[in-house]
């Protein structure tokens, strides 16, 4: 199988900033593929270099194993779903929806119903003589959805598509796009800053730092297993303990991290920590603990009984589930 | 789909490559190519034809004419720019000034009522009764403008009617009588050109006030009065500040007009020289190109000052 | 948010607000009066007496339809230039962030920033250096340079609010440039560019400073309003030109008026 989308040490300066630098990446055709990192991390501006928006200071991109940097946005089989949907306001839903197969030429008869059949796999079957002023947040979605998937293009880019989405919206269409992408086959690359979205809905993550990818696998790899502290932090906001204690319990060198909902509260003969704060959160209880000098978030079940601020309680975890992050010495 | 190949997708589509097609790419990959393209009309005209009139102008000044034969003499002097300090013409720029002062300050105490009730009182459909009656004013043809008050101004015409009429002839013969802003009658006093100018340039002082006054936000006045500050406390202290961007904008335009304009002193007025004048006349029938072009740098020079202080009290956002 | 008590405006500023109003309408409202008066010979007000028959003497004046004409043949000229060179520069200020933007915005304003007299005499001098003679053409060179503004203003708005992403997401669905300039800029901005044009037609079919420095012999409806002004020939003819001058230049005003009042800049505002 041929990756759908290659990056062979691409980069993107603007001046003197390195909003990509010297990146490499294999996307494999079919992959539900997710580029996460803060806001300026260079995950958008990658993504625009796979449409064709910028163009790579230097470097290769392949689609498809064809060198694409000197091939024009309008010829490169790659659509996009933008975070503002970008939706045509002169034009009709299904006229949107159509707006490729017009340029195509493909006839009107014929686009206009093949435009419905977009709009019902989106279902919104039964729309498409309204403007995009008249749908709501999600509709217009969808419609940029089923405008960008009606050319059956190699490669999907979205980009943060469920941003301006409420929560509970979120969380449908998360689970509708992954069924979507499925039923497909394509390919899709989405860039977003919600880390619980990119672990929820992504085959492979890659993670971004100030222009570089920070880290890139599976989302239990990134999540079990970060291998750099800002991962750690980044993804789930895990614990990052430093260098001495790590030294100091396990005898080895590096940072470690531990996840918070892998600290469990016991009885005795755990390390002994100071609660310095806590929060209950319903169906978990967040503490802030001071484990030797060190800070520490927990996520403890409710069934540890009372702790009061400022007592000492004893915390373990199972050992395997502090993940050391090689060739950090602090 | 489109030629139903699901499995066998290619990284490239066969859009059309005609010659649009290759010309767009070149677009697209020399993005400065299209950005040139755009720019050079433009720029010929504004960048070459117009600032090159403007410079060439401005070269002129800097000649001199002799005075036995009329001609110019190309010999780069300032003899020209000393010529505007003789007394007579300091007068002519003086005149100006002083009238485009007066009249921007009064056109600021008018358009404010306009200006402030338009921002912050009217609503839907009376908000844009009132942008349309600063508008249509605004847009109005500049002669009939003119013209209008000839008629109104006139001997026989509807102001010294109404005198008559409420039997106040006498107050208007008392303040006729007044030297400097007095005259035979109001078509002829400098009082007649002021109204002329307060009444063209008036809706380019509202706009700008309106655009200012609509962003302050209504709190910030409640919050005024809330402390107890008087009305006039909080249009000193907070309205007239906030509003200054706007009133200064708006003076750019009043200022400007009145320093360049030669139509309306020549219609309406007493027949001594604005500025706008003297360029006319030098030009025209003096013949006299490089006095008249030393003229047009005196406005030029005291607006370009006025900007710099407008730049810097950030007028330039209301515009 | 604005409270209930608020909206109502104390007495005195409704009144200076009102005064403030009719002092900017009154004066136009005479000149309708003033075209039905029976008296020829002066202003006099009120009118003795009221009457149509003006305004079959101007009908037929052919000075007065020839300076119309020609009035209406720069306008519309010179408003297609500037709808050209307006809308180039707007697009190009808006598509990219280029060394000297803002040098172009100021030049683009510059002729209407500068009294209209300097524009006029430098236009005036150089032609003469340069030794072309005045017509039609000269006349429409003057117009071009200062309608340029209104339509790159409204352009410029206009093009702020097409967000980038429009353009972008009709090159990503496979159309070239030319191809997302007709079906997607285009569609966007006509209302804007219309509305400028018609503000460019109005500005141009009433400048009489700039045009008395380019024109030669010919004359435009300003300019014969102009002469009229100076030396009265017959004023009842002058008072019909005038109105139906007024009423000519509201129509294009209005019309720009009702094609931008939804957009964040309302046309105009610039002139």
């Amino acid at each position: 199988m041929k990756p759908a989308v290659t990056f062979i040490n691409v980069s993107r300066y603007f001046g003197s900033v390195k909003a990509v630098n010297q990146v490499d990446l294999a996307i494999e055709e079919g992959e539900f593929f997710a580029m996460l990192g803060p806001s300026g991390s260079g995950k958008t501006t990658c993504l625009r270099l796979i449409a064709g928006f910028e163009r790579p200071t230097g470097g290769e991109i392949k689609i498809l194993d064809e060198p694409i940097q000197d091939i024009p946005p309008y010829r490169r089989n790659v659509n996009t779903v933008f975070q503002d949907y970008a939706l045509f306001p002169h034009l009709s839903v299904a006229e949107n929806v159509a707006y490729a197969l017009m340029i195509r030429k493909v006839d009107k008869k014929q686009r206009l119903k093949q435009a419905e059949e977009a709009l019902e796999m989106v279902r919104l079957g039964g729309y498409g003589d309204r403007r995009p002023s008249q749908l709501s947040g999600g509709q217009r979605q969808r419609v940029a959805l089923a405008r960008a998937l009606i050319g059956k293009p190699a490669v999907l880019l979205l980009d943060e598509p469920l941003g301006a989405l409420d929560l509970k919206l979120r969380e449908e269409m998360q689970e509708e796009l992954k069924q979507l992408q499925r039923a497909l086959g394509i390919t899709f690359v989405f860039v977003t800053h919600d880390q619980s979205e990119a672990l929820s809905m992504a085959d492979r993550i890659a993670v971004f730092n100030e222009g570089e990818i920070a880290q890139i696998g599976t989302p239990q790899d990134i999540y079990h297993r970060p291998e750099t502290e800002f991962v750690a932090n980044f993804v789930g906001s895990s614990n990052v303990l430093p260098a001495a204690l790590v030294r100091q319990m396990t005898g080895r060198t590096g940072i470690a991290s531990l996840r918070p909902e892998s600290i469990r509260v016991v009885a005795e003969g755990g390390h002994t920590a100071i609660v310095t704060a806590k929060s209950f959160l319903g169906s978990a209880t967040k503490l802030s603990l001071d484990l030797y000098g060190a800070g520490l978030n927990a996520l403890v079940d409710n069934s540890f009984g009372s702790v009061e601020i400022g007592a000492p309680i004893q915390i373990d975890w199972v050992n395997a589930d502090m993940h050391l992050i090689e060739g950090r010495n602090e | 789909m489109n030629n139903g190949a699901n499995n066998r997708r290619a990284a490239v589509t066969s859009a059309g490559s005609g010659l649009a097609g290759q010309i767009s790419d070149l677009f697209w990959r020399k993005p400065v190519i299209l950005l040139l393209l755009m720019l050079t009309p433009p720029l010929l005209w504004l960048g070459v034809v117009y600032i090159g009139s403007l410079l060439a102008l401005l070269a002129q000044s800097f000649f001199s004419i002799d005075e036995f034969s009329g001609l110019i003499n190309y010999q780069l002097t300032l003899k020209t720019y000393a010529e505007l300090l003789i007394p007579a013409n300091l007068d002519i720029i003086l005149r100006t000034v002083s009238m485009a002062a007066i009249v921007t300050l009064a056109s600021v105490i008018v358009a404010f009522p306009v200006a402030f009730y338009a921002a912050r009182y009217a609503r839907g459909r009376w908000k844009a009764l009132f942008y349309l009656g600063v508008m249509l004013p605004l847009w109005s043809s500049y002669l009939v403008k003119i013209y209008a008050w000839k008629l109104i101004l006139a001997k026989e015409g509807i102001l010294n009617w109404f005198f008559e009429l409420t039997h106040l002839k006498w107050l208007l013969d008392a303040y006729l009588a007044i030297p400097l802003i007095g005259g035979n009658s109001l078509s002829v006093s400098y009082t007649g050109t002021f109204l002329v100018f307060l009444y063209v340039w008036l809706p380019f002082m509202v706009l700008p006030m309106q655009a200012a006054l609509e962003r302050v936000p209504a709190n910030f006045l409640e919050a005024s009065s809330d402390l107890g500050a008087t009305p006039w406390q909080t249009f000193r202290n907070v309205l007239l500040p906030l509003a200054l961007p706007g009133v200064i904008a708006g003076s750019i335009f009043t200022f400007s007009l009145t320093l360049g304009d030669y139509i309306i002193p020549q219609i309406i007025g007493s027949s001594r020289l604005f500025i706008g004048q003297a360029v006319y006349s030098h030009q025209g029938t003096a013949g006299n190109i490089p006095l008249a072009a030393a003229f047009t740098v005196v406005p030029v020079v005291i607006m370009g000052f006025y900007l710099w202080m407008a730049k810097r009290k950030g007028a330039f956002d209301a515009l | 948010m604005r409270s209930d008590h608020e909206t109502r405006a104390p007495m005195a500023l409704k009144i200076a607000a009102a005064c403030g109003l009719l002092f900017m309408h009154v004066p136009i409202l005479l000149i309708f009066v003033y075209a039905f008066t029976t008296e020829d010979k002066t202003f006099q007000w009120p009118p003795p007496g009221y009457t149509l028959k003006w305004f079959a003497v101007a009908w037929n004046r052919p000075d007065v339809w020839s300076a119309l004409q020609l009035s209406l043949k720069v306008a519309s000229i010179s408003t297609i230039v500037a709808m050209v060179l307006g809308t180039l520069c707007a697009a190009a200020v808006s598509r990219s962030k280029f060394f000297g933007r803002e040098a172009i915005s100021l030049l683009v304003i510059l002729p209407i920033a500068l009294p209209g007299i300097i524009t006029g005499i430098a236009l005036r001098s150089a032609f003469n250096i340069a030794d072309i003679p005045f017509s039609v053409w000269t006349i429409v060179l003057g117009h071009a340079t200062f309608c340029v503004v209104v339509v790159y203003n409204n352009a410029v708005a206009r093009f702020r609010r097409l967000s980038g992403s429009l353009v972008e997401a009709s090159m990503d669905l496979g159309a070239n440039g030319f191809q997302t300039f007709r079906h997607v800029v285009l569609p966007n901005i006509a209302t804007s560019l219309l509305a400028g044009g018609m503000l460019a037609f109005a500005l141009s079919f009433d400048e009489v400073i700039v045009t008395t420095l380019t024109a030669g012999q010919q004359a435009t409806l300003p300019i014969w309003m102009l002469e009229e002004l100076v030396r009265p020939r017959q004023r009842p003819v002058t008072n019909v030109v005038a109105m139906i001058v007024v009423l000519v230049t509201f129509l294009p005003i209005l019309a720009a008026y009702y094609l931008t009042r939804d957009g964040d800049q309302v046309a105009g505002q610039g002139k």
